[in-house]
């Protein structure tokens, strides 16, 4: 009897009403297809291509986009197919890596600086106002060239710029799930402050920081593109999607396959990512749901 | 003496002004007792809950007064030493059980944390103990009910399960804000009837607090009757339900419903709470009160023994005798 009845209460969670609303939304399945297909391509590149997306080949400088080379080739004859594929796996691993990492320190920070309150709110809040006050592109530029031009400190940066949103976002529920009563249940139960940040904090504000996190992966995206741009990020001859529209904007007027595929995939993927990002506001959100 | 509160007072503070929700109270608890606290919404009993435990509100100032839990005044305790206090040795009960657990946490993981914390066990053994504990406040079939999330489960489930979160330690002292307010009235008795059998069953004394003096007829040992912050009279529940020596506590049971003759219309209290900015000199219920005279509005009374000859135990803040 209670086997049977527990085995039904485990097959009834199958039905996922997260993956039920996804499918009623054609546009974030629009921005899932199109990112699954970059991911896929990405992924495959190594059996797509047989080039190697560093090897220069000066013969084959500039060649048009050709049945041999998709894309057409780079000014010392690097295929730019391979290289877009390759670039792929570097754009959109450091954009999500870099929203997860600021996503996290950014709500830890934020969930105790609200259920602690008082002058640690404060400080933290007052830290995180100055950081915003800035214009984000201008301060992870600075930061970027302070640590100096490499890929990892164009993330360190950017994720410095976009902790502050998450503590904001953070901050703001925990000032309402903290008036819960179940919170208040659970410090009379006797669990230590640090815990119900953990357990019964942390869980209930994460709804709002998923929902930024989605919609700011995309943003990520250009931004360490931009950051490429001007020289600041992955430095050559590293396939970054930034980077080479950087070096082939210069040929656009007679090469302009050059910077014109890289920026294609940066515009197909950051609206991926926004359409996404929607979709998953739509679902979360009980307030803009219809 | 389990808890001794004396000469409790509790002021609020706000933008202009300044509320005296509690007026030199005093109340005492014996170890395995169940005292019934009543009063309408407002006249302090959860206020002299909440400073039990340290939890009132930031702008709750203690006026005058001492909590002593077992010879310790609560009231000068650190944050480290209250934490301490709370779920081990004093536990709450709220009075919305829909609300009261963590909604996104299945039951039996909530009670294994809170008992593996207070019994010192390994998880794996403090899970055991959880299925247990909601098998000991009747719980069909605890195994699946252990896995179940808060939405899942009826009122009735959900205060059991808050029953046994609150009685994990088990504490000495449970308080419970209007366990059965917001349950259904079979539901109502059930509950009562568990909480009766966990207070003997453990040696828990009980802080009951409600407006339903057919609860405290049920449950309580010993009842003091709250009106706005003051305790007006208390005593053996017996004998103060039997032979109220206020009038406050007299309006109080005459506001029963007879269900002897269903005709009869509810008896209602005219008037309602005085304003606790500033209060007045006489007798707090003088306002109110159907018996009232001329003493009553000048000079404040205190909680006298109703009979002298027959104990101290039955006290009544009264003029009129």
């Amino acid at each position: 009897m209670s086997t049977a009845l527990a085995e039904a209460s485990v097959r009834r969670r199958t039905v996922n009403p997260f993956w039920y609303k996804l499918k009623k939304n054609p546009l974030a399945l629009l921005g899932a297809g199109i990112l699954a297909v970059i991911l896929l391509l990405s992924l495959a590149a190594p059996l797509l291509s047989s080039y190697d997306p560093t090897k220069i080949n000066i013969i084959e400088r500039f060649a048009p986009p050709s049945a041999k080379h998709w894309f057409g080739t780079d000014e010392v004859g690097r295929d730019i197919f391979t290289r877009i594929l390759y670039g792929a796996r570097l754009s959109l691993g450091v954009g999500a890596a870099v929203v997860l990492t600021a996503g996290c320190i950014g709500t830890v920070i934020g969930a105790i600086s609200g259920y602690v309150g008082g002058r640690v709110d404060q400080l933290i809040m007052r830290v995180m106002d100055m950081v915003l006050a800035f214009p984000s592109l201008v301060l992870a530029m600075a930061v970027a060239a302070t640590l100096g031009p490499n890929l990892l400190n164009a993330m360190l940066a950017i994720a410095i710029v976009k902790i502050p949103v998450y503590v904001r976002l953070a901050r703001a529920e925990t000032l309402a799930v903290r008036e819960k009563l179940f919170v208040q249940a659970a410090v009379t139960f006797g669990i230590p402050g640090w815990r119900i940040i953990g357990t019964h904090i942390l869980p209930n504000v994460v709804s709002p920081v998923i929902i930024q996190v989605s919609l700011d992966i995309g943003d990520a995206v250009l931004a360490v593109a931009t950051l490429g741009f001007l020289g600041l990020g992955a430095q050559p001859p590293t396939p970054e999607w930034g980077a080479m529209i950087s070096v082939g904007w210069k040929y656009f007027l007679d090469y302009w396959w050059y910077p014109a595929f890289p920026g294609l995939f940066l515009f197909l993927a950051s609206c991926g990512f926004n359409l996404i990002g929607d979709g998953v506001r739509d679902i979360l959100d009980p307030k803009a749901a219809r | 003496m389990l808890l001794q509160i004396t000469d409790l007072s509790v002021e609020f503070t706000t933008m202009q002004d300044r509320i005296e929700a509690l007026h030199h109270v005093s109340l005492s608890i014996d170890e395995g007792e169940i005292v019934g606290i009543v009063g309408e919404s407002g006249s302090g009993k959860s206020v002299t809950a909440l400073s039990i435990l340290g939890l009132l509100e930031k702008n709750a100032v203690i006026k005058s007064g001492r909590i002593l839990y077992r010879g310790t005044d609560i009231l000068r305790l650190d944050k480290k030493e209250l934490q301490a206090l709370r779920g081990k040795e004093i536990g709450m009960v709220f009075q919305e059980p829909m609300t009261a657990l963590h909604p996104t946490m299945r039951v039996g993981d909530q009670l294994a944390e809170v008992i593996a914390r207070h019994r010192q066990l390994s998880r794996k053994e403090a899970y055991a103990q959880a299925v247990k504990s909601l098998e000991e406040v009747h719980i069909r079939e605890p195994e699946i009910v252990a896995r179940k999330y808060p939405f899942e489960l009826s009122g009735g489930m959900r205060q059991r399960v808050v029953i046994s979160l609150a009685m994990a330690a088990p504490p000495q002292l449970l308080i419970c804000d209007e366990p059965t307010t917001a349950l259904d009235v079979t539901i109502q008795h059930e509950i009562l009837k568990l909480m009766k059998e966990l207070s003997v069953k453990r040696g828990t004394a009980i802080m009951l607090i409600t407006h339903d003096l057919g609860v405290v007829a049920e449950l309580c040992d010993r009842v003091a009757v709250m009106y706005a912050g003051e305790i007006v009279e208390t005593g053996r529940t017996a004998e103060v339900l039997q032979n109220p020596g206020h009038p406050y506590t007299r309006a109080l049971i005459g506001a029963l419903p007879d269900l002897a003759d269903p005709a009869e219309p509810l008896h209602a209290i005219g008037g309602e709470l005085p304003d606790l900015r500033s209060r007045p000199e006489g007798c707090i219920f003088a306002a109110r009160c159907a018996s009232v005279i001329p003493p009553c509005r000048e000079v404040r009374p205190q909680l006298q023994p109703v009979r002298p000859d027959q104990g101290h135990e039955h006290q009544v803040s009264c003029w009129v005798r």
